[in-house]
């Protein structure tokens, strides 16, 4: 008996088995074939023979489905693929209720199957929902769904809200840069409720940029744009301090080249925050924290430059900007010091003149440290030698006497320091530091007319008061820059551009100096045919580099003036 | 009595009336379509440029006025229905890579965005382009052909090659018209090839790769005699509820199955 119910079980098995098999077989006979009708035939005979298989009614419904798509526009004949497909797609949930691929295709189904009959797609928008439950967040069904339910976020209840925000969030936070951008086109169509984008918007400096962008090119709000500009400027300015953390770790791990490299970067992205806080009103950079950054950024960069084996010309721009920031006589004095060390300058304020460049630092670092009368004594030795100096060691030659003539004011030597202004300008008649130094240096030794004499060719050499633009279009997305030679006073610039009629208002930006001075629609109402910014700015002595940017349409520049501020 | 049957029979014809003129009203709903056309960046408007959709099932073709610096076309009382569409711009002619279906209603116009992204071998293309033949819209090229079975397989490089078109291969040894009987994509009957995509028909006298495919036009006109050189493909960026895609390519169209039967 037992032997007999052991028998009957395996016949059972093995037959189960061969209708497994045999199905299997069929279904990769009817995926060889091209013919539809026979494919169709055979997954049927397939489904006949052993109906618990979840695929074969997939791929009925694929075929149905296909042909549906095929016949789009004959009304009768898709209507009916598309509704045996839906019957196929359920068949097989029932079997397979987790497909994710199943599901999305039935959602498919009764979207193109809402174009003909006109019912609501709210079918296809469940499927939908439950394809991205049950896919992967990389997934092209995880995007086109939560593409889909962006589409509809005006119908959605507040729990299918929240459900799209939680898929989009996931899109957002892994794909790249052209799938977010749809998505925010998607939002600009069919939502608009900044809100939402808070919601929805991972925490990156470049989605949030590229949003921002967004915004400003579709004429949208400039207070959400300022926003997440200052927010993408904040972040950028967390990873340029992380980066500087890890750049000073190979600094003193003696990994030089590298550390020199990571510096360079970290300058690099400070030097791109244009300040939209200013903007904005969200003060997340500490203006402090920033400057002590990109102050210890240029010192490192000088000091690995020179450690990893780079030439003084190579690093002396930094060098510069550094001793700019650099107002502790202290810290100073350990540049100096460093600098010894590597045979950049010697230990004594000699006037070799053979290393000029050098030689110029190191007057310079000495009138930093408070060493005016070793200066002075330089000073004297050239009033009292013939100094021949080569053409390419002008600027450096010009910057000495400058450094000697600060020197003596600095010790009430008024009279010495105009002598070595005047010898300054003989080598550069043209350098307006010079001249303005001269200028002051006359003024308190009561040479009214030959300080006005000097005020007259500053006003030669600083820009124009006024800057006619001659109609200079600017296209959309595009723009323009100015160096503005200017003598280091508070000033009001009022920039002049052409207002049209019947468009729509041109999006702005004008920066000074590196950073965003004003953003934002121009409206010409008050000025009828112009649009006319008037902005306060602090200009510094020489190059002050002037920026416009327009966004969203071309515009044309009429003109720029200024006047002084007393 | 007579009166009262006299009533009920003109009134159950009114009705009828109604009910199949609303019927047909609520069907043929029309509505206004706004759109924006950029380049492939998504973000540069591209002016100038035509939208033409034709309506796949009633034929009646709707055509915008040129886009304005924005990039905005309007096409007013459009139907309800599926179309292909096309944009002729400066720079060509770009092309749907299927339908997409409009649900139009009268109170909310619907929107759409569309991106225009040009061919990479355009070259290669402008070239094919040069041998235009009068009265006749080169359509694509033979990539294939398998001389036992006659099979041959088509890349469309404008338009859309329906079942029932004409057409005329054209190569340095070939030279014959045909009307298009049965077209296979993917392995699967399909009435239709359309831009960038392949597909399969059976010629009917020897062809060669390379060979250029027209389109040989019963008549003049038709909605691909309205496009220029073939530049690129239009795709369908982003839309509001009541566009949508009703066929051609998505991104979730490919994908293994995972299934306990595997």
């Amino acid at each position: 008996m037992k032997k007999f119910i052991a028998m009957t079980v395996l016949v059972i098995l093995g037959g189960i088995c061969v209708l497994i098999y045999w199905n299997r077989h069929l279904y990769y006979k009817a995926d060889k074939t091209d013919d539809m009708k026979k494919k169709i035939h055979v997954l049927k005979q397939a489904s006949n023979l052993f109906p618990w298989n979840p695929d074969i009614f997939y791929q009925l419904g694929n075929l149905h489905l296909t042909t549906g798509v095929h016949f789009a526009g004959e009304k009768n004949m898709s209507k009916s693929h598309f509704e045996q497909a839906a019957e196929y797609y359920e068949e097989s949930l029932r079997l397979n209720p987790v497909s994710s691929f199943t599901h999305f295709s039935l959602g498919r189904t009764f979207y193109n199957l809402s174009f003909i009959t006109y019912e609501s797609m709210d079918r296809s928008f469940a499927q939908y929902r439950k394809a991205a439950r049950l896919s992967g967040h990389h997934t092209p069904i995880f995007f086109d769904t939560g593409k889909i339910l962006l589409t509809r976020w005006n119908d959605l209840d507040e729990e299918n809200r929240e459900f799209t925000v939680k898929v989009l969030k996931r899109i957002m936070e892994n794909a790249e840069a052209a799938k977010c951008r749809e998505l925010i086109q998607v939002w600009d169509l069919n939502v608009r409720d900044y809100e939402v984008m808070q919601k929805i918007l991972p925490e990156k400096a470049d989605i949030y940029r590229m949003y921002a962008r967004f915004l400003g090119e579709r004429s949208l709000s400039v207070r959400e744009r300022h926003r997440y500009l200052t927010e993408a400027e904040s972040i950028d300015f967390n990873q340029a301090c992380e980066l500087h953390e890890q750049a000073e770790n190979d600094y003193f791990a003696y990994y030089m080249r590298s550390a020199f490299e990571k510096f360079q970067m970290v300058l690099a992205m400070l030097k791109e925050i244009e300040f939209y806080q200013n903007l904005s009103g969200l003060l997340l950079i500490d203006r402090q924290e920033y400057e002590k950054t990109y102050k210890s950024t240029l010192l490192y960069l000088v000091k690995t430059g020179l450690e990893s084996g780079l030439k003084f010309h190579e690093i002396k721009d930094y060098l510069q900007d550094y001793l700019k920031m650099e107002e502790q006589a202290g810290a100073v004095r350990e540049i100096d010091e460093f600098l010894q060390g590597h045979r950049i300058i010697g230990n004594e304020l000699t006037g070799d003149l053979s290393e000029m460049e050098q030689f110029a630092f190191h007057i310079y670092l000495a009138f930093r440290e408070n060493r005016y009368r070793d200066i002075m004594r330089i000073g004297r030795s050239f009033r009292e030698s013939f100094v021949m100096v080569p053409k390419k060691n002008q600027q450096e030659y010009v910057r000495i006497l400058q450094l000697v003539g600060d020197a003596n004011l600095k010790t009430d030597y008024i009279y010495d320091a105009v002598e070595f202004y005047k010898a300054a300008l003989n080598a550069d008649p043209d350098n307006l530091d010079t001249m303005v130094r001269l200028r002051q240096s006359l003024i308190r030794l009561n040479k009214d007319s030959e300080a006005r004499e000097i005020g007259k060719k500053i006003n030669e050499i600083i820009t124009a008061q006024k800057i006619n633009w001659r109609d200079k279009e600017l296209p959309r997305a595009g723009g323009y820059t100015q160096d503005l030679i200017l003598d280091g006073q508070k000033m009001k610039l009022n920039f002049v551009f052409e207002r049209q009629e019947n468009e729509e208002l041109p999006l702005v930006g004008i920066f000074f100096d590196g950073e965003v001075a004003w953003e934002n629609y121009l409206d010409g109402n008050d000025n009828g045919e112009k649009a006319i910014i008037s902005l306060p700015l602090d200009s510094q002595i020489g190059k002050n580099r002037l920026r416009i940017r327009v966004l969203n349409r071309r515009i044309r520049l009429l003109e720029l003036n200024w006047e002084k501020i007393t | 009595m007579a009166m009262k049957k006299r009533i009920s029979i003109y009134g159950g014809i009114l009705a009828f009336v109604l009910i199949f003129t609303l019927g047909l009203w609520g069907e043929n709903a029309k509505g206004t379509v706004i759109g924006t056309i950029f380049e492939s960046d998504g973000a540069t408007p591209v002016s100038g440029a035509v939208v033409r959709f034709e309506n796949t099932a009633s034929g009646v073709i709707f055509q915008s006025s040129p886009t304005d610096s924005r990039g905005h076309f309007q096409i007013e009382s459009m139907e309800t229905g599926v179309y292909l569409y096309g944009i002729n711009s400066d720079s060509g002619g770009y092309y749907s890579d299927g339908l997409i279906g409009v649900r139009a209603e009268d109170d909310k116009p619907a929107r759409m965005t569309l991106a225009l992204n040009r061919f990479n071998e355009r070259e290669k293309i402008e070239k094919m382009m040069a041998a235009e033949r009068p009265g006749e819209n080169l359509i694509g090229e033979i990539v294939n052909f398998v001389p036992k079975t006659k099979l041959t397989e088509i890349r469309i490089i404008r338009g859309v090659l329906k079942k029932d078109d004409r057409i005329h291969v054209v190569g340095m040894d070939t030279d014959f018209y045909q009307k298009v009987a049965n077209i296979n994509v993917n392995g699967t009957k399909a009435t239709r090839i359309f831009v960038n995509q392949k597909g399969s028909i059976k010629a009917k006298k020897e062809a060669k790769s390379g060979d250029l495919v027209y389109l040989a036009q019963d008549k003049a006109g038709g909605f691909w005699s309205f496009f220029s050189g073939p530049a690129g493909i239009a795709t369908l960026v982003a839309s509001t509820a009541t566009i949508g895609y009703v066929a051609g390519s998505t991104n979730s169209d490919k994908g293994p199955e995972a299934s306990a039967f595997r």
